[in-house]
């Protein structure tokens, strides 16, 4: 039996939960089910076995809970690394785009596996897109959208949250954007997430991803030993480093699902800055050429790269 | 000088203590008067760890046979101390000042610096530095006034943490 690849390994949030691929009704997960996809260590088998109730079947209230506090552990990560304002200045052309094709009603942005809504919130707080911008959170998780939707309304911040697939909102998205969530989707589901977008009626995505880079593992496991508290982050927290997708083949899966929209790069190559920057991003504006989309983007200078 | 400088010390450890027990915790997007909550009730617990040492240390002098050798041996001790964590608490400083920077990229510096390894290197820090401060000593007062030096300052992060585990249940 061969071992599987790092770049296989898998995350321990997407083993604890389980929904149907058609009504995203949740499904039991069974702790033997997720201990034969598990790999060592053992720290890892311990949380899923800390969240099976005494059947064997993982208690959705305990796997809700720890998601909650791994997710908050999840948003500092973001906030120290000041992802809100990256995806604004991703986006921000993009809208510019997609204003002109709405016809004076809202751009929709939709976040594509939002988690608790981190980026959608700070857009809506502190993003300054205007107010002909509206802004969703989309998850299949209903635990995490309800986390995000109850801290929304706290601050009183103009977005919403919906379970449910991104790709199929009874109004669709003019943008939709993520954060780490391209490399959960494995060989040919990858090329067929951009094949939703093709299918959408979507002026454009951005999608922002951990980069790989020889460094990123250890960095990331130091990071997470020192700043997670939570075991089930600790663990995930180092697994996209490994998981990440290549810039090639990110242009590869985007050319063959998605081959109505010009896909550029941003930071896939940053050299020195490199130990700074540590996420890339797939960018893809339908109908418009490379050399408009270039100009639109000029503020990113060599940082941006059409594919 | 000596007992001003650790007194700092601790305090400035404890301030960051603060912010990491309470970072994670609340999702919120504007957060600075939660953050300024954290840091007055860290300043209160590092105040309240500071005197219980100063008392311990007044104790064990009081106590000796010999009051103003073993303050000397205590001092000796502590001078060693702001060696070590003077130097570690420059570092950390230093790391801090980036968030400043005009550049978004060079205010991750901190995070990428501090936060992450500096912090997996602060128990580790804190034992070296007590051990290289008293191991010179044959007194069991300056072992004893490490000990509890060390035990408080590792032990204050989980105190603190403490108020901030159960913050996520509001969210389901």
């Amino acid at each position: 039996m061969s071992r599987p690849s790092r770049a296989d390994a898998v995350e321990l949030s997407d083993l604890i939960v389980d929904y149907d691929p058609d009504t995203l009704e949740r499904r039991d997960v069974t702790l033997d089910a997720v201990l034969a996809r598990l790999p060592a260590p053992a720290s890892a088998r311990r949380v899923a076995r800390a969240l099976a109730s005494p059947t064997g079947v993982l208690d959705r209230a305990r796997v809700d809970a720890v998601l909650v506090r791994s997710h908050l552990e999840l948003q500092r990560l973001h906030e120290e690394f000041r992802v809100g304002a990256q995806m604004r200045d991703l986006i921000a052309p993009m809208i510019d785009v997609a204003r002109r094709r709405a016809g004076g009603r809202r751009v929709r942005v939709v976040d594509l596996g939002c988690g608790m809504g981190f980026v959608v919130r700070w857009l809506a707080a502190r993003g300054g897109l205007g107010p002909d911008v509206e802004l969703i959170g989309a998850d299949c998780n209903r635990a995490l959208v309800t986390a995000a939707q109850r801290l929304a309304d706290e601050e009183r911040l103009d977005c919403r949250f919906v379970a449910g697939n991104a790709f199929a909102l009874r109004e669709p998205a003019d943008v939709i954007i993520s954060i780490g969530v391209l490399h959960h989707f494995r060989g040919d589901e990858l090329a067929a997430v951009f094949a939703q977008h093709e299918r959408s009626a979507a002026t454009g995505f951005v999608h922002v991803d951990i980069r790989p880079s020889p460094i990123a593992p250890i960095g990331s496991w130091i990071f997470h030993q020192a700043r997670m508290r939570e075991p089930l982050a600790r663990f995930d927290g180092v697994r996209p480093v490994t998981r990440a997708h290549h810039a090639d083949a990110l242009c590869r899966a985007a050319a063959s699902g998605a081959p109505g929209f010009t896909l550029a790069l941003v930071d896939t190559r940053p050299g020195v800055a490199g130990l700074l920057r540590i996420f890339q991003s797939a960018i893809g504006v339908r109908g418009v050429g490379g050399d408009a989309m270039r100009q639109a983007y000029a503020g990113f200078g060599r940082r941006f790269e059409l594919a | 000088m000596t007992v001003f400088a650790l007194a700092s010390l601790a305090l400035f450890d404890v301030l960051l203590c603060g912010s990491r027990a309470a970072a994670g915790r609340d999702g919120r997007i504007a957060k600075p008067p939660y953050y300024r909550a954290a840091a007055w009730r860290s300043l209160v617990a590092g105040s309240l760890v500071v005197s219980a040492n100063g008392a311990l240390v007044g104790a064990l002098c009081a106590t000796a046979p010999d009051p103003a050798a073993a303050w000397r041996d205590l001092l000796r001790a502590g001078v060693r101390c702001v060696e070590v964590f003077g130097a570690f608490a420059t570092l950390t400083l230093i790391a801090i000042l980036f968030w400043f920077a005009p550049l978004r990229e060079l205010r991750i510096v901190p995070t990428l610096v501090v936060l992450g390894p500096l912090t997996l290197l602060r128990p580790l820090v804190i034992v070296g530095g007590l051990l290289f401060a008293v191991a010179g000593s044959p007194n069991w007062r300056v072992w004893l006034a490490g000990i509890a030096a060390g035990v408080s300052m590792i032990g204050i992060e989980h105190v603190l943490g403490r108020g901030y585990v159960d913050r996520w249940r509001r969210l389901v």
